[in-house]
């Protein structure tokens, strides 16, 4: 073979779901693995079909802190999920494909760093799971996520807030007619890692040419800058113009363009409801896509002489803040000035974190110690309250990826502290990202 | 009593087994004619036993030959495909034309059948000198209206066009597969029923009445008047009787891997718990994937007889075939030679054997001992990378559910058996091979032909259910039933429907139903949630009689 393979993990967990008419139910990928079979695609030497693994506590809980215990978060579905995207992580890793696309469920975007339950369809992030892995154990430093569901990717965001090197750029529908509510252009990245998280909010109505635009003259010129070592993509199919959930307009040979365009390293699916009209086209699409196959004849069914229609002002505004987003970017340090300047060693912020699956709602303090040499110190304090009436208070100390030692000393400090008996917590969380380390300690 | 009949490369094989025993057993060099080593075989039995056997089968590379020296009909394809893979791109070895309608994944229709267009493009293909037509349409198998019009436009239009409909072959799913054994079984159908004919009418002639049958490639029988609805399903009959012969010779719930040394071949496969390993992926014919339920076994067109010759310099084994009958007076340098040479063996003479060598010796100026070690290393090579090519074809199976992957975590088997005409002679050379043990169990040489005469029928009943249209299709004969009563239609009424059919089928084989053992290898029902009303429910059935041995008590 000429050249190298496209990986393929696809994991559908057709015994898992989130409730019988559930968007999250066992049907959402049957008809994606009907095409795919009968289009023949497990079966042709351009794609490697790679099984997943069982997916051990480590690989999870590496940039999550999952609480009260990583077994009542997740099943094993997760588990062959995120085995899924390592074993497309190490065969890409290990030269043995060229890319790859993860079409697995549960998806993860959602998904914050503490995590108490399921948000967005959301347990744990798998994206963030993949980026962790990537970096911890292939050293890969820079890191470029591009997610482009329909839905604002605030799980991975949150993770990646104060990391400089991952980029985290997300294309969603705006906010204000979305869930979760988010993703505007002003969550811009903490104190380390200002512009290093780029919003660019969409209006209902946008299609294949309003996202074509925003990556042509935004996220590529971006990317090019940043220079990532690999590039990731949380694709989320829900932007297409047929899925329930979302009111974008994007079609199939829009989401050819889109992966051709960005040209990811690996693919991790995401979000996109629309099971039967639009799931198994979109998937063959993005598939062949990254295998190098003729994408011509991809289509929706019934839609051959249909043209989608995009809102002039939609694409309008997309062109505006895809321009407002890359200048931005490329002020950063202006900006930085002016949004920290009151600021001094010290950042803080506090969150408000709903789980509308589980009904939890999380309230965070995070206090951000800079650091002249390293990516400094993070302390999360958060107080959990369940539907059921429980409260779980977490302090958690995070010494960042590439941290100083100095830095390293400051979190385990601040874990030791907190382990007082008289102390206010039930858990007090150590976590080393660097070296994949966490020391969870339970006060009884 | 029943006979079994294994027509290899090299040799015929005979066996006849009374009241689960061996009586009988008969090896003859095969003649390349297939009637005539099954006859020859025949013949060679006292005709006493021979007319009193309740059952023949055959295991027979028939089928795969016809395909291999293209001599079957000159066939073309219409295809109804919609979107999806550029029809350029799948690997196609007939003529086809592209016909506008398709049906999408849930069996809707889009588009219309024009019978001019339809004319027009069939006069263009009816250029290339075809006999017949093929005609497949993507997700025929839930709803094969497209294929049905189509086919009858072709039918009147062209009234001597021999036509055969995609879904009638494999209603499963896979648009390039199914077009493959559409394709193929027009293609190989009249030199089957030809064949046929003649070998029945040349066996009944020997007085012998009982059913006859064909080996099939996943270790079941096939009466002989199916095998012209289905031919392609006889593609690998000799390896599955490589798989059936290791099964029946060794003792119940072993797992180990399979090598079956033959004259100029070897089969390799694996055996789980006493099933050998089936593969849903890896059968290809003529380039075309097929879909075929097969062994998972790798077969290599080297043997114990394969020349040792000179490759860039290199001593490698040859896929030609040598015709000296006496082998082990080694006037030629052979891979059983070099195992000969090693001492891995006693049989022959030493000093023959190194003599084999001799030429090849002087002309890479080393030793005749080097060289045969050499050819054993290249032999040695090429088993590993079977096995390890069997191993992953297994962890590549797709799995879509939680517990089908819990399934893969299983071991995989250390041990070795090894089988064939070579198998006693050349066990020592494998022994490096495996973490095991290496077998080579008694009558391992006549395995092929012992699999085949205890082989059992399988056959499968794969359902598919769709409570909105209220329809219910068994995929292996496009058999469409109604549903009645759609909201009390659910997995367990569904599993009584398809066990109710798997009976009747068992039943016209003339199984007892003690004996049935339908096995239901996957059954799940999907809820069909659309715009908040009642759910309707896709249920899927599948249910296997699988390979077994079939003993005297058990019909």
């Amino acid at each position: 073979m000429d050249k190298l393979p496209t990986g393929f993990v696809f994991f559908p967990a057709f015994d898992w779901s989130l409730g019988i008419d559930h968007p999250e139910r066992e049907e959402r990928l049957l008809y994606t693995r009907d095409l795919l079979e009968e289009e023949g695609v497990f079966d042709i030497s351009e794609i490697e079909n790679i099984l997943p693994e069982y997916a051990a506590d480590e690989m999870i809980s590496g940039p999550h802190i999952c609480l009260p215990v990583l077994d009542r978060l997740i099943t094993s579905a997760h588990r062959y999920a995120i085995g899924g995207i390592k074993t497309l992580a190490d065969a890409r890793m290990q030269n043995k494909i060229r890319n790859g696309f993860a079409v697995i469920r549960p998806p993860g975007h959602h998904a914050f760093r503490l995590t108490y339950g399921n948000r967005g369809f959301c347990n744990v992030n798998n994206m963030a799971i993949l980026v962790h892995y990537l970096r911890t154990h292939y050293h890969i430093r820079k890191i470029a996520v591009i997610d482009t569901d329909v839905h604002h990717g605030d799980g991975t965001q949150n993770i990646f807030w104060h990391d400089p090197d991952t980029l985290f750029i997300s294309t969603h529908q705006d906010g204000r007619t979305q869930y979760p509510g988010t993703g505007f252009l002003a969550e811009f990245g903490g104190p380390c890692a200002f512009g290093a998280n780029i919003n660019i909010p969409l209006l209902p109505g946008c299609g294949d040419k309003a996202m074509k635009h925003v990556i042509e003259n935004t996220i590529l010129p971006i990317l090019d800058d940043f220079k990532p070592e690999m590039i990731l993509n949380s694709a989320g199919q829900d932007c297409h113009f047929s899925d329930p959930l979302g009111s974008l307009r994007i079609t199939a040979q829009g989401y050819v363009e889109i992966t051709r365009l960005i040209n990811p390293d690996l693919i991790v699916l995401e979000g996109g409801y629309s099971a039967e009209t639009a799931l198994p086209y979109l998937h063959l699409a993005i598939l062949s896509t990254l295998a190098g196959i003729n994408t011509a004849d991809i289509h929706e069914p019934g839609f051959e002489n249909v043209c989608i229609e995009e809102p002039e002002e939609s694409i309008e505004a997309a062109k505006h803040i895809a321009e407002q987003a890359l200048s931005a970017y490329q002020q950063r340090e202006v900006f930085y000035k002016e949004a920290f300047r009151d600021t001094g060693k010290t950042c803080s912020r506090n969150l408000r974190i709903y789980y509308d699956t589980d009904g939890i709602v999380d309230f965070e303090h995070e206090r951000f110690y800079r650091c002249d040499s390293c990516n400094g110190t993070l302390l999360i304090d958060s107080e959990s309250h369940f539907g059921t009436g429980e409260t779980i208070r977490t302090r958690v100390s995070i010494a960042s990826y590439h941290r100083c030692s100095k830095c390293l000393d400051n979190a385990m400090k601040h874990f030791n502290t907190s382990l007082k008996k008289s102390s206010p917590f039930h858990f007090v969380v150590f976590q080393d990202l660097h070296e994949n380390k966490v020391i969870k300690h339970q006060i009884i | 009593m029943r006979i079994g009949i294994d027509v290899g490369g090299t040799f015929a094989d005979g066996i006849i087994i009374d009241k689960d025993q061996i009586t009988d057993g008969i090896k003859k060099p095969a003649s390349g004619d297939l009637s005539d080593s099954v006859l020859s075989v025949l013949d060679a039995f006292p005709s006493r036993k021979v007319t009193k056997a309740d059952h023949l089968c055959i295991s027979t590379t028939l089928i795969t030959n016809l395909f291999a020296n293209q001599l079957f009909d000159p066939i073309g394809a219409a295809l109804l495909s919609g979107p999806g893979r550029d029809l350029h791109s799948l690997p196609l070895a007939f003529p086809w034309i592209s016909i506008d309608a398709y049906a999408d994944v849930t069996g809707n229709c889009h588009g219309s059948i024009n019978p001019k267009i339809i004319r027009f493009k069939i006069k263009e293909l009816l250029k290339n000198n075809i006999q017949g037509i093929a005609v497949v349409s993507k997700f025929s198998g839930r709803n094969s209206t497209l294929e049905t019009k189509t086919a009858e436009i072709v039918r009147n239009e062209f009234p001597g066009i021999q036509l055969i409909c995609g879904n009638n072959v494999w209603g499963g799913l896979n648009f390039p597969k199914r077009i493959a054994a559409a394709c193929c079984t027009l293609a190989a159908r009249n030199f089957v029923k030809r064949f046929f004919c003649h070998l029945k009418t040349a066996i009944v002639s020997r007085g012998i009445r009982c059913p006859l049958s064909l080996l099939k490639a996943d270790g079941g029988l096939m009466p002989l008047e199916e095998v012209y609805q289905h031919p392609l399903e006889t593609i690998l009959s000799g390896p599955a009787a490589s798989a059936m012969g290791c099964v029946a010779l060794t003792e119940i719930g072993v797992s180990a891997a399979f090598v079956d040394i033959g004259g100029s071949t070897c089969d390799i496969g694996l055996m789980l718990n006493s099933e050998p390993l089936i593969s849903t992926r890896g059968v290809r014919l003529l380039n075309m994937p097929l879909p075929l339920r097969a062994f998972a076994m790798v077969s290599l067109g080297i043997g114990g007889n394969s020349p040792v010759v000179l490759k860039n310099g290199v001593p490698i084994l040859s896929a030609n075939k040598i015709t000296d009958p006496n082998l082990l007076e080694y006037s030629t340098p052979t891979l059983t030679a070099a195992a000969r040479v090693l001492e891995l063996h006693n049989k022959g003479s030493h000093e023959n054997a190194v003599n084999s060598f001799k030429n090849l010796a002087e002309k890479l100026t080393l030793s005749e001992y080097e060289i045969a070690r050499m050819a054993v290393s290249y032999f040695q090579r090429q088993i590993t990378d079977s096995l390890h090519c069997i191993q992953s074809l297994w962890l590549q199976e797709p799995a879509y559910r939680i517990w089908e992957l819990h399934q893969k975590t299983k071991q995989i088997p250390q041990d070795l058996i090894v089988l064939g005409a070579g198998g006693q002679l050349l066990a020592n050379l494998l022994k490096p091979l495996c973490n095991g043990s290496v077998t080579v169990p008694a009558d391992g040489d006549m395995a092929n032909a012992i699999g085949a005469a205890l082989a059992r029928h399988t056959f499968s009943v794969t359902l598919r259910a769709d409570t909105l249209k209220k329809e219910v299709v068994i995929l292996e004969d496009n058999l469409r039933r109604p549903i009645k009563d759609p909201r009390s239609f659910k997995l367990p009424q569904a599993r009584e429907l398809a066990f109710d059919i798997g009976s009747q089928r068992g039943k016209n084989y003339g199984i007892d139903p003690e004996h049935l053992d339908l096995e239901e290898v996957y059954g799940e029902q999907f809820n069909r949630i659309r715009y908040g009303l009642d759910s309707q429910r896709i249920i899927e059935i599948r249910l296997v009689r699988k390979s077994g041995i079939q003993y005297d008590h058990a019909v």
